[in-house]
C-alpha cells in the first residue's frame, strides 16, 4: 500500500502534515554538546573546591546537591544532543567517510555515565575530547574546516570551532 | 483531493516516530472532527504558528480546548504547541502507511 501510494503522491502530490520537531529539521549543530560539557566541568571544578572544605554547613550542603544535580542535567543534555545528530544528520555517507563514528558516538555516551558518577575531572576532560572528535567530524562532513580555540568562559578549556567563512 | 471526508496526507518530520515515521502517508477522517475527539487519538490541527500538524491528542481542557503532544522526545512541546479549538481540527487519522 506504501508504494502505491507513493506512486500516486509522484504524480498528485498529496498534501503534507508535518511533525515539527522542537528545531526546524536540519538545523543542527554539535556546540550545544560542547557546552554541555564544559558546564559539566566547572561543575566538577566547583565541586572539587567544595571537597576542600573539612566542615559543611547547611548552605555548602545545598551547593552540593545543587551542583551535583546540573552535573546530571548537563549530562544528560549530552547525551541527548550528541545522539540527536547521530540519529538524525549521521547517515550512510557520513558513515562511510568516518567509520569510527559508531564507536565514537557509543564511547561518547560511556564515557558521560561516568562523568555523571564521578568528580574525577580527567573524566569530563577525556569526554570533552571525544565530543570535540564528533564536532571535527561534522564540520567536515559539512565541508567546513575548523580550528580549536580556548572558550572565553570558565572553565577555559579548549574548543573545536567552525571556519564559518572558510 | 478529499472523498467522502477521506483524504491522503503526506507526513514530514520526526516527532511522531517511530510510529508514524518521516514520508509516511495517513488516511484522515473529517467526520466527527467537533465531536468524538478524545485523547490519544491522532489528529491534524491547521495550528496558526506551525500550519498542518500532526499530532496526538494530550487532553481536552474543561473549555474545551485540545492540547497535542509528539510522540518523541524531539517533538515540540505541548505547551509550545499550545491550545487548539475543535474548529482548527482538521480530522482524525485512521490508518498510517509506512515504508
Amino acid at each position: 500500500m506504501y508504494h502505491l501510494l507513493k506512486k500516486l503522491d509522484s504524480k498528485i502530490k498529496f498534501a503534507t502534515a508535518a511533525a515539527h520537531c522542537d528545531i526546524p529539521c536540519k538545523i543542527y549543530d554539535p556546540i550545544s554538546a560542547q557546552i554541555a560539557v564544559l558546564t559539566m566541568i566547572r561543575l566538577v571544578d566547583l565541586l572539587n573546591d567544595l571537597q576542600e572544605k573539612t566542615f559543611y554547613n547547611p548552605e555548602d550542603n545545598a551547593q552540593f546537591i545543587r551542583l551535583v544535580g546540573q552535573k546530571e542535567l548537563y549530562g544528560n543534555k549530552v547525551k541527548e544532543e550528541i545522539s540527536m545528530i547521530w540519529g538524525d544528520y549521521i547517515k550512510k555517507p557520513q558513515l562511510d567517510k568516518y567509520p569510527e563514528l559508531h564507536q565514537l558516538v557509543h564511547s561518547i555516551m560511556m564515557e558521560t555515565s561516568k562523568a555523571k558518577q564521578s568528580v574525577d575531572k580527567e573524566i569530563t576532560m577525556s569526554l570533552l575530547a571525544k565530543v570535540n572528535r564528533f564536532a571535527d567530524i561534522f564540520w567536515q562532513s559539512k565541508g567546513k574546516s575548523t580550528f580549536v580555540a580556548q572558550c572565553p568562559y570558565p572553565p577555559a578549556q579548549l574548543l573545536v570551532y567552525p571556519l564559518l567563512n572558510a | 483531493m478529499t472523498i467522502l471526508g477521506f483524504k491522503i496526507w503526506k507526513v514530514t518530520g520526526h516527532s511522531m516516530f517511530p510510529r508514524i515515521p518521516e514520508y509516511s502517508y495517513v488516511l484522515v477522517c473529517n467526520w466527527f472532527k467537533q465531536t468524538r475527539i478524545k485523547p490519544e487519538q491522532t489528529i491534524l490541527v491547521h495550528s496558526k504558528q506551525y500550519g498542518v500538524i500532526i499530532k496526538t491528542v494530550a487532553l481536552i481542557d474543561n473549555n474545551g480546548f485540545i492540547w497535542c503532544k509528539g510522540e518523541n522526545l524531539s517533538s515540540i512541546s505541548v505547551e509550545e504547541i499550545g491550545p487548539v479549538s475543535r474548529n482548527q481540527v482538521i480530522g482524525r487519522v485512521l490508518s498510517v502507511f509506512k515504508k
